[in-house]
């Protein structure tokens, strides 16, 4: 399918948008936005994967704390090395947009913060987004004693099979019970 | 696009009756099931790869398509032939026990089902790692090439679901994968290839569903793609996120909301009332325009369209006179003058309750039981990115989580009588100021206007400082409504609120009790005394009123983003650094949003253009305010709950603001005399006179129904009573349901906690049995496997359906377990328990150990379906049943299942069932009756009697008993320690719950 063309055909387009959230405006726009990151040498191959230090020069996610997560997360390489096609980040866009439902982005949103890629949320995934939340300055880290303090908090409430861990599906309720995620956890390019 | 129509609208896909069949399975259940389809593979990115190469192998596609075309009853067959095959070579002298990734095979066709949850628990249970020994990994490795197959089997599966969904369905069921898009166009192709391949007899009903679906989905990609670049400030919107976060935006949202609402009513007001008044040659406008009316609205305004007054009471014809001899219909002013204000309040009544309901629904009701610190973390702003704005958000959120940490600790902190006494004091104090604030405030401005209309003259309005001095009483209110609430919040520093959620509640409720006793005041003022001192045309008066209100708020609103934001700002920075940057007050200015809004529904009645002004006032206030808070402002300190606030406004803009609104127009429609000499309803007696005059005259004989329901209905007391009766009822029996599903929500709460209990306390024996038996067995890769509890997982299944095998110790086991999970669940079942809750638990004891074991995935949250897990559980069974010729091999597979299933899979027994098949099935039931569902039904507590009965080497009578345990004898050990372990623990468990009761 991925052809060498460096504009969209058509057919590929309806499928793009058959298959993900975006609408056509949106994959065409993603389609420029991608086009900017690739080396001119291979502007018209589709196939090309940008390495994730390019992806997170983008504005959207050059501040963005979890940005290398995202770009492991929605990358398909074989290498891990975080780099996107464009499918991937068409399919990143997909997640991140406004017509995506709760249940895809909660999805996401736990494998986003499953740092360590072992399917649940254990006390150091905890531990590790707390620290992407408060930041890396002295004066926002929580000491240690607040850390514990925290997480027995989350885990108290989230764990509902207290078997220490938050898996999908707990991740998945606590999500549906905070109202604010489906409007926060939205890129926009 | 084009392949797309091809293949989805001429392709015969629903043309086998099985098929048909399935798809209607598949349709019961909604498609956001989906999801969690595939996850496992893109997990492990190792199977991924090996998984894709499957993909695109070409022999597998012929294979599935040709399985495909056959009917339902053959594609499970077809595709599980490889492993049945193995299943009948199998004997039990095979050196079958030592081969885990072939023993998988015969789980995996039984447990062939949807695509649904259980994918989604196999998957985590290949990632669980917790307290498992590394040895378990090291299993998982091993076992990794099965999970390739297990995965390709599962891929074949939800295609063959995806086929048998309608096109719209199944466009949706793929979106909603949670794969990359690069699999999903696999999956795509390979539906698309699999549908080509079917031809059949023509259905035209699915070819007319297909296509409606088709063209549903052009329309509808059409009218987003329109309504996405018709968005109005997509990008003010975009920033105004990214740097200031999703709370102030909500206040640009509300803004956009409020502007959406004003081009409704104006549309609907500007198409039923002016536009026919304009076709009306009648009456003439003489006035001269000069420019102040701009922002009076008197003079030249007062005889045009903008208000009451100058509407006309006849049928308007179109005619050049008013001889109704026009070509048109005639148009009866008075009537769509009624209908169009009365329909409008009611489809904002509709929307209005809609959106209140549903984002109450979403925020509240849902939301309660998560403490702040849960929602803190997992909500991160994925919008904000600008870098300064991600930093200072941390800051935020570090000092929140810590305050919230202390006020964890401080809560215990009791207060003594003295502390509260002055507490209480002081908050009598505050209430006490504002309270008399709001008072003083309402008497000047009844006592203003009072003054004002008797002291003007409303003969000679061309006196422009006469039609300057309008101004005062507006000016009046605006400066009230900009300074009190500051002063309202100085209140803060004489109260003290534990929680700072209080305080904004509190200052809200301030507000809202000030603004609206100020309207309360001026429409006590305009129905009552500005109707009886004489006016003229006392509707315009109102009018005009109101539009300088509206108006003058407006330059308000200006000049507080003007003196307040920008001057603060400048003295902020340059003067008194103390002072610091302004903070958007999101509370103060949605507020001031309500408070225009209702002054605007207020106004509809006397100045049916006012949205108009409204429109203008919002759009211009929409740049204003994103400038000023984009040069002046700093984002809030403290995180706002927004999504809540915004409900609780809206809540405010329906209860007191459109209430009181409705309550006046109905005042004004039923009690108030409309003057006599202006106006579509001059002459009347009341408005609602309209009505019934009309009723009176309607003389065409097929419209008597409407003369009936005004006579029987909206006269009639007793129908009211009637309504009012039934919707209490209403209320009473769903407040009774939420009890009843709160109490629900509890137990169910409980058992998955006892469930997360069992688990954690099983994987800790196994760690230590194993750890105990881990040298000697080290070898010994069967016992070796025990240590994952992936392998548990197989050889539950495994173990039920090869007892005849000699893994008899496993076999055992699992039969004791599965009789004493089943009996447990009876035992904490209340009496009570709904159809639903019983559909839960078959599937729960379908996959006893999986649930322990991992996690419990399968236990329904309250709010899920328990027949759809039911569904696919009948599915997995039909598959399963009829995938299979009648060996022996299939009878301890259905062993666990055919209890609870035995009614479904009766049900769905295709009629081509052959004899022997169904032969096979009774002895199946056979031999499931005696093991395993008379005990439970005899003894309380057949777990652990079950297991007792059955020593080790027990082995079910209608098998074949193998001696040849050798290589598995170690097992029995381990699982017998276990299912002993698991019984104590049980029962000491039950105990306590007994005793709490």
């Amino acid at each position: 399918m991925g052809s060498s063309a460096s504009q969209l055909t058509k057919e590929l387009l309806s499928e793009y948008q058959e298959l993900t959230f975006l609408t056509k405006q949106e994959i065409l726009l993603a389609h420029c936005r991608f086009k900017e990151l690739l080396p001119k040498e291979s502007r018209n191959t589709m196939d090309y994967r940008v390495p994730m230090e390019k992806i997170l020069t983008m504005p959207e996610l050059k501040s963005n704390p979890f940005r290398q997560r995202i770009c492991y997360v929605f990358s398909t390489s074989e290498a891990k090395d975080g780099s996107l096609s464009f499918e991937d980040f068409l399919d990143f866009l997909s997640v991140f947009s406004d017509s995506a439902t709760p249940e895809i982005k909660s999805h996401y949103a736990f494998r986003i913060f499953d740092f360590d890629d072992d399917g649940t949320l254990d006390r150091n995934d905890l531990v590790k987004l707390v620290n992407c939340l408060t930041g890396d300055a002295p004066e926002t880290r929580l000491s240690q004693e607040e850390m514990n303090q925290l997480i027995g908090n989350i885990l108290e409430e989230s764990d509902i099979d207290k078997d220490g861990t938050v898996n999908l599906s707990e991740f998945q309720h606590v999500i549906s019970r905070s109202p604010d995620f489906v409007s926060s956890f939205k890129i926009v390019l | 696009m084009s392949r797309q129509t091809r293949d989805g609208v001429l392709n015969p896909a629903y043309h086998d009756s099985e098929t048909l069949q399935m798809g209607r399975g598949s349709a019961q259940r909604p498609p956001q099931q989906n999801p969690y389809g595939s996850t496992e593979r893109t997990y492990d990115e190792g199977l991924q790869a090996s998984g894709r190469q499957d993909w695109d192998s070409a022999e597998h596609i012929p294979m599935a398509s040709l399985a495909g075309g056959q009917s339902w009853d053959q594609q499970p067959g077809g595709l599980s032939n490889a492993g049945y095959e193995w299943d009948s070579a199998s004997d039990p002298g095979g050196a079958r026990a030592g081969d885990f990734r072939e023993q998988e095979r015969p789980r995996l066709r039984t447990k062939r089902s949807s695509i649904l949850r259980q994918l989604r628990m196999r998957n985590s249970s290949l990632f669980f790692r917790g307290a498992l020994s590394s040895s378990a990994l090291g299993w998982l490795r091993l076992t990794a090439e099965d999970t390739q197959d297990k995965t390709a089997q599962e891929e074949q599966q939800l295609i063959i679901e995806l086929v048998a969904m309608s096109f719209y369905d199944r466009v949706r069921a793929i979106r909603q994968l949670p794969v990359s898009l690069h699999e999903k166009k696999q999956i795509r192709k390979r539906v698309l290839l699999e549908k080509t391949s079917k031809k059949g007899r023509i259905n035209w009903y699915m070819d007319c569903r297909d296509n409606f679906y088709l063209f549903h989905r052009r329309c509808s990609t059409f009218v987003t793609n329109a309504y996405h670049t018709l968005q109005l400030w997509q990008g003010g919107l975009k920033d105004i996120g990214g740097k200031f976060g999703s709370s102030i935006l909500s206040y640009f949202l509300f803004i956009k909301w409020l502007l959406m609402f004003s081009i409704f009513s104006f549309l609907v007001n500007f198409g039923f009332i002016t536009v026919p008044q304009l076709f009306d040659r009648d009456t003439v406008n003489n006035g001269t325009f000069k420019g102040l009316e701009l922002l009076t609205g008197e003079g030249y305004f007062t005889q045009s369209v903008l208000f009451y007054g100058f509407y006309t009471n006849k049928s308007v014809t179109g005619g050049s006179s008013s001889n109704s001899t026009g070509s048109l219909l005639p148009y009866d002013m008075q009537l769509a003058y009624f209908f169009t204000i009365s329909v409008y309040f009611v489809l904002c009544c509709l929307s209005l309750v809609y959106s209140a309901a549903s984002s109450f629904h979403k925020n509240f009701m849902s939301a309660s039981e998560l403490s702040r610190s849960g929602r803190l973390l997992f909500s991160w702003d994925f919008r904000v990115s600008n870098d300064k704005a991600v930093r200072s958000r941390q800051k935020n959120l570090s000092t929140q989580l810590k305050e919230l940490l202390s006020e964890h600790l401080q809560q215990k902190l009791c207060m003594t009588f003295d502390e509260r006494i002055k507490r209480f004091g002081r908050h009598l104090l505050a209430w006490f100021v504002s309270s008399g604030l709001a008072i003083g405030c309402s008497a000047a401005v009844y006592f203003l206007c009072l003054y004002n209309v008797n002291s003007s003259p409303w003969n000679n309005r061309s006196d422009l400082t006469k039609e300057a001095s309008t101004l005062l009483l507006p000016i009046v209110v605006s400066l009230i409504n900009l300074i009190v609430p500051l002063l309202y919040s100085l209140l803060r520093n004489i109260e003290f609120f534990t929680f700072p959620r209080h305080e904004l509640y509190t200052l809200i409720l301030r507000n809202v009790i000030l603004k609206m006793s100020i309207i309360g005041v001026l429409c006590y003022y305009w129905l009552d005394k500005v109707v009886n001192c004489g006016i003229p045309c006392w509707e315009t008066f109102v009018g005009g009123d109101i539009y300088r209100l509206v108006v003058i708020d407006f330059f308000f609103c200006l000049f507080a983003c003007f003196f307040g934001e920008f001057l603060h700002k400048v003295i902020g920075t340059r003067f008194f650094p103390r002072l610091g940057v302004p903070e958007f007050d999101i509370a103060r200015n949605v507020l001031d949003l309500i408070y225009a809004q209702t002054l605007a529904w207020i106004g509809i009645y006397f100045s049916p253009l006012l949205p108009l002004i409204q429109i203008i006032k919002l759009f211009l206030m929409f740049y204003v305010k994103k400038f000023s808070l984009m040069q002046n402002c700093h984002p809030p300190q403290r995180s706002w709950r927004a999504a809540q606030m915004m409900t609780i406004f809206i809540l405010i803009l329906f209860f007191p603001s459109y209430v009181g609104v409705l309550i006046t127009i109905a005042v004004i429609f039923w009690r108030i005399t409309p003057s006599s000499s202006c106006g579509p309803f001059r002459g009347l007696n009341v408005p609602f006179d309209v009505i019934a005059n009309w009723i009176d005259s309607i003389t065409l004989p097929g419209s008597q129904w409407v003369v009936w329901i005004y006579n029987n209905l909206i006269q009639s007391v007793l129908f009211f009573f009637i309504l009012t009766l039934l919707v209490l009822i209403l209320i009473y029996v769903y407040y009774q349901i939420v009890v009843g599903r709160k109490k629900l929500i509890a137990i169910l709460r409980d058992h998955i906690a006892n469930e997360g209990k069992d688990k954690a306390f099983l994987l800790e024996k196994l760690k230590k049995l194993q750890s105990q038996s881990m040298s000697s067995l080290y070898q010994d890769p069967s016992l070796e496997a025990m240590g994952s509890k992936q392998d548990i997982q197989d050889r539950e299944v495994r173990g039920s359906s090869q007892s005849r095998t000699p893994s008899k110790g496993t076999s055992t086991f699992q039969l004791g377990r599965s009789q004493s999970l089943q009996e447990t669940s009876n035992r904490r079942q209340p009496a009570s328990f709904s159809g639903e809750r019983w559909s839960a638990r078959d599937s729960e004891h379908e996959y006893v150990l999986p649930d322990i074991l991992e996690e419990p995935q399968q236990q329904p949250w309250p709010g899920a379906s328990g027949s759809q897990q039911q569904d696919i559980q009948d599915r997995e069974v039909r598959g399963s049943s009829q995938s299979r010729t009648p060996s022996e091999g299939t009878f301890p597979v259905q062993l666990r299942r055919a209890p609870s299933l035995q009614e479904t899979s009766n049900r769905r027994q295709p009629t081509s069932f052959s004899g022997e098949r169904q032969s096979a099935r009774d002895a199946e039931r056979e031999y499931v009756l005696p093991n395993v569902l008379q005990e439970p039904q005899q003894q309380p507590w057949p777990g652990a009697p079950g297991f007792q009965q059955a020593p080790p080497n027990y082995i079910p009578p209608d098998y074949p008993v193998d001696d040849d345990s050798s290589m598995e004898g170690g097992t029995l050990p381990v699982s017998d320690a276990l299912a002993q372990a698991l019984w104590a623990r049980r029962q000491a468990e039950d105990e306590e719950e007994e005793g709490r009761y």
